[in-house]
């Protein structure tokens, strides 16, 4: 039974019929800061996407879409800037509970590495002008830009 | 007659003529006639023309009176007449003997094709003629009696027929205009004397015609009766006539003379009252009568008024006229009446069907003339132009055409498929002809043909019936025919449908003993997937051992194609087993070792060498097609395949399939190395999935697992596993990823001595687990 709440193994099925794409998912866990692969291989993340998972009342589809957003995200692969557009976009919400999952993730899951996340986003992705911001449920942000040098 | 003596002849008299007419005065003057003379002269002619006009006059009464009788008693001689009724009886017995020699006619115009003559031309009047000359009299007397229905409707506008038909038509006038016109004509003067003769000659002249016009219509009227009973009495004749065309015309004659003679009378009838009426209704002719007798006006010449002289003619007209007009109409609608019967014959044809039950008929003798007469029996009595073409292909067989006899019957079954094929019939259509076919009521020809229907459309009887009609249709026909082959090629075109629905009735089949059938079987069966034993697959490969290579190559493949069917080797595992077991027919392990390389299931030196051998040796084209796909594919099994070669070299039993180096029997420190070597160098090329599909024999060598132990180990010490701490997963290194990945292939292709296999790896190796 896959464990869909983990970043590691909710593609567990697919990856370990392939060889090549397995190794590749590991040499990039492996190209990450400690405190990021902690992040993928903490219970404590499952916890906690399980519970978002419950706070939006996404179904099984969506959790695992959550899970692989999460993962992708810490692996490199989805700029952190598009999480809104990516949150929209692969659990099929509005904008509204798009922008409440994405606060979730950055600010409950995300939140023990945010800042080594960000740098290695820069790092890889560079300044995105104009990108989609970090929503904030209190309009905190005016601009509605996540500012990934804080 | 020369011109001269007949310009004498007329001229004479009109001298005469003239004479007395214009020369009064000068003959008077010449003759020295005074008119004491001339009174006498007219008296004399006064007198004569008073007796001739007293006889014709009495012979006119007397024949006006006798016609009038006559039309008003006609009826009672052409009613219930005796004589005509026993003479017809004895015409229409007479007649009804010639039915016979018509048939015959017919009957020789049908075989012989006289066109006109024959049963499709003739039947329906025969039919026709025959029905209706026993109502011929009958017939006749309808019309008769219409006629006379219209004679006495014309007569009952007459009233006093004998004083209408005379005064009527002013013949009482004439006698009038003579008394007047002798009493006019009595005083003496040269005018008068003039006028005398010319009356005299004049009403001679129209009592004359008008005496014979009556005459001539008595005369007529009594004809037409006797004359209506020998058309009556000939009645039956006539209709006998009727059915030949060259009789024809007297039928025509006949019903002319009939309708003249029958309708003549009323249609004169109905001249003579249409001219009483204009006659009897013109007061200006009284008048006229008087104007004359006053001899005052420019009307008076010759002692008649123009007006009387008219009204003289108009009634020579309607006496003369009337009774010529009456017998060309009647004749005339004699004629019509036989287009009119023209008329009906071809409507009451449409309607009843004829045209249609011609062609119908036409279409059937033609096929009777090709194929004969239908039937066991019948067909024995005309063979019609088939039986010739059948003892053609005889006579061509017995010279030495061996295969003419075959494909002339062929030919002959094909038409009358091609007769049944157009019915479209069902399969209940074609369930009642077998059953006729099996009762014999069906020809031979006729029989197949149904047959060949049925195994097209897969209607074969089911089960041992289905068995027995292909055998008896195959072996009457001859096994090697060509209608056999035919059939046979219906059946296989149908998957044998019916007769086949269950494996067990394809086994029983195909069990037959006929070898065409058995072999059309056996190729549907393979065709069809449906070969599910090698006892089966044996049965197979025996039947077609003779057959042409072609035929031999397409049931292997076939039957390769099936092997994954076969109890015996459905699993994999077993077809391995079967591949080495030396008990089995080669030829089906040939087939099962090109299928299993083919599959990627050769995977071990011992079944490419068996395999090999089933080919004919590691240089046929097969072994070699398997070894490149091994090279390819199944980089352990050509490493093994390498180990043995090597082995091989040094000592020769390696290479027997049977010989297992590495048994603990065998096995040596120096046959394991050169093994580890092989797979050592195959092995990180191979992926998981690769690994899994290493033959488990080979699995199972202590060998492969200390090899795969030392690659696990060596992975895991490149990238070692993170154990797990609390609120932690550990991270899997290199080599638990590796066993990650080969476990997972056993959830689909799961094998137990593998995975005992890689739990020993696990448990040597120190990985942290799970």
């Amino acid at each position: 039974m896959v464990n869909i709440y983990s970043p590691i193994e909710v593609d567990n099925d697919t990856l370990l019929l392939d060889d090549e794409k397995h190794e590749l998912f590991y040499s990039k866990i492996s190209s990450l800061s400690q405190n990021i692969q902690d992040l993928l291989f903490s219970i404590d993340t499952e916890e906690k996407l399980k519970n978002v998972s419950v706070q939006l009342r996404l179904n099984q589809k969506q959790t695992i879409e959550l899970t692989r957003l999460v993962r992708d995200i810490i692996i490199k692969d989805v700029y952190l800037g598009d999480i809104l557009k990516e949150a929209q976009k692969r659990l099929s919400l509005d904008e509204t509970a798009a922008r409440d999952a994405a606060n979730k993730i950055i600010s409950e899951i995300f939140s023990p590495a945010l800042e080594d996340i960000k740098k290695l986003h820069i790092e890889k992705f560079g300044k995105k002008e104009n990108a989609p911001t970090q929503p904030t449920a209190n309009n905190s942000n005016p601009n509605n830009m996540i500012n990934l040098k804080k | 007659m020369k011109p001269k003596l007949k310009i004498l002849k007329i001229s004479i008299p009109v001298f005469i003529l003239a004479v007395f007419v214009f020369s009064a005065d000068i003959a008077h003057a010449i003759f020295g006639i005074d008119y004491l003379t001339n009174w006498a002269i007219m008296q004399l002619i006064l007198g004569i023309q008073g007796i001739v006009m007293s006889i014709i006059g009495k012979f006119l009464t007397y024949v006006a009176e006798g016609l009038a009788w006559f039309l008003k008693y006609q009826s009672n001689f052409l009613q219930d007449v005796a004589i005509v009724n026993t003479s017809w009886a004895i015409f229409r017995d007479f007649a009804n003997m010639f039915f016979i020699l018509i048939l015959i006619i017919i009957a020789f115009a049908t075989i012989f094709d006289w066109q006109g003559y024959n049963w499709k031309g003739l039947m329906p009047k025969f039919i026709f003629a025959a029905l209706l000359i026993n109502f011929s009299l009958a017939i006749s007397m309808i019309f008769i009696n219409i006629s006379i229905a219209l004679s006495n409707l014309m007569l009952s506008q007459f009233g006093d027929i004998t004083a209408n038909l005379a005064g009527g038509l002013g013949i009482t006038k004439l006698a009038d205009a003579m008394t007047k016109s002798s009493s006019i004509f009595s005083t003496a003067s040269e005018a008068t004397f003039l006028s005398t003769i010319v009356s005299f000659v004049g009403i001679i002249v129209v009592a004359s015609i008008a005496l014979m016009a009556m005459i001539s219509a008595f005369i007529f009227s009594i004809a037409r009766i006797p004359v209506l009973w020998a058309l009556m009495i000939l009645s039956p004749l006539a209709w006998i006539t009727y059915i030949l065309p060259s009789t024809r015309t007297f039928w025509n004659d006949w019903w002319k003379w009939f309708f003249g003679w029958t309708f003549f009378l009323p249609i004169y009838l109905f001249a003579l009252m249409m001219g009483f009426v204009i006659l009897s209704n013109r007061p200006d002719l009284t008048a006229a009568a008087k104007i004359a007798e006053d001899g005052s006006g420019f009307g008076f010449l010759f002692g008649f008024t123009f007006q009387n002289l008219f009204y003289y003619v108009l009634t020579i007209i309607i006496l003369v006229g009337g009774l010529a007009m009456s017998l060309k109409a009647s004749f005339a609608a004699g004629g019509g009446a036989t287009k009119a019967f023209s008329a009906i014959d071809a409507w009451t044809k449409r309607k009843f069907y004829v045209p249609a039950m011609q062609k119908a008929g036409k279409e059937k003798l033609a096929e009777i003339k090709d194929t004969g007469l239908q039937g066991k029996y019948l067909g024995k009595l005309y063979g019609g132009e088939r039986a010739e073409r059948l003892r053609t292909a005889r006579v061509a067989g017995l010279l030495g055409k061996k295969e003419a006899m075959s494909e002339a019957e062929a030919l002959e079954v094909q038409k009358s498929y091609a007769k049944y094929q157009a019915r479209n019939l069902n399969k209940a259509g074609l369930d009642e002809l077998e059953a006729k076919a099996q009762q014999g009521e069906l020809g031979k020809f006729d029989k197949f043909a149904v047959r060949k229907l049925r195994a097209e459309n897969g209607w074969v009887a089911p089960a041992t019936a289905g068995q027995q009609e292909m055998e008896s249709t195959i072996k009457e026909a001859g096994e090697n025919s060509k209608f056999a082959q035919d059939y046979l090629k219906a059946l296989q075109k149908s998957n044998f449908s019916d007769a086949m629905a269950s494996q067990a009735e394809a086994e029983n089949l195909a069990a037959t003993t006929l070898v065409p059938l058995k072999k059309a079987v056996m190729e549907t069966m393979v065709k069809n997937n449906r070969v599910l034993t090698d006892v089966m697959a044996k049965s197979i490969l025996d039947v077609f051992a003779t057959d042409s290579k072609e035929v031999n190559d397409r049931i292997k493949e076939g039957l390769q194609k099936n092997i994954k069917n076969f109890e015996e080797t459905k699993k994999k595992k077993v077809r391995a087993a079967y591949l080495l077991d030396p008990s089995k027919d080669p030829r089906v392990k040939r087939l099962l070792a090109k299928q299993m390389s083919e599959d990627g299931e050769i995977t071990t030196y011992q079944k490419y060498k068996t395999a090999a051998e089933l080919f004919g040796g590691e240089n046929e084209i097969e072994s070699r097609a398997m070894l490149n796909k091994l090279i390819k594919d199944k980089p352990l099994a050509y490493a093994d395949i390498l180990f043995r070669q090597k082995l091989g070299q040094i000592d020769n039993t390696s290479l027997d399939a049977d010989y297992d180096p590495l048994s603990p029997a065998n096995t040596s420190p120096q046959k394991e190395t050169m093994f580890a070597d092989e797979i050592r160098e195959k092995l990180p090329k191979m992926g998981a999935k690769a690994i899994n599909e290493v033959d488990v024999e080979i699995w199972k060598r202590p060998v492969f697992e200390t090899v795969l132990g030392k690659k696990i180990s060596d992975l895991e010490t490149a990238q070692p596993s993170t154990v797990p701490r609390p609120g932690k997963r550990g991270k899997a290194g290199a080599g638990k990823r590796y066993i990650q990945r080969i476990m997972k292939t056993f959830e689909t292709d799961p094998d137990p001595d593998k995975e005992a296999v890689l739990e020993r790896i696990i448990r040597t190796s120190g990985i942290p687990w799970p």
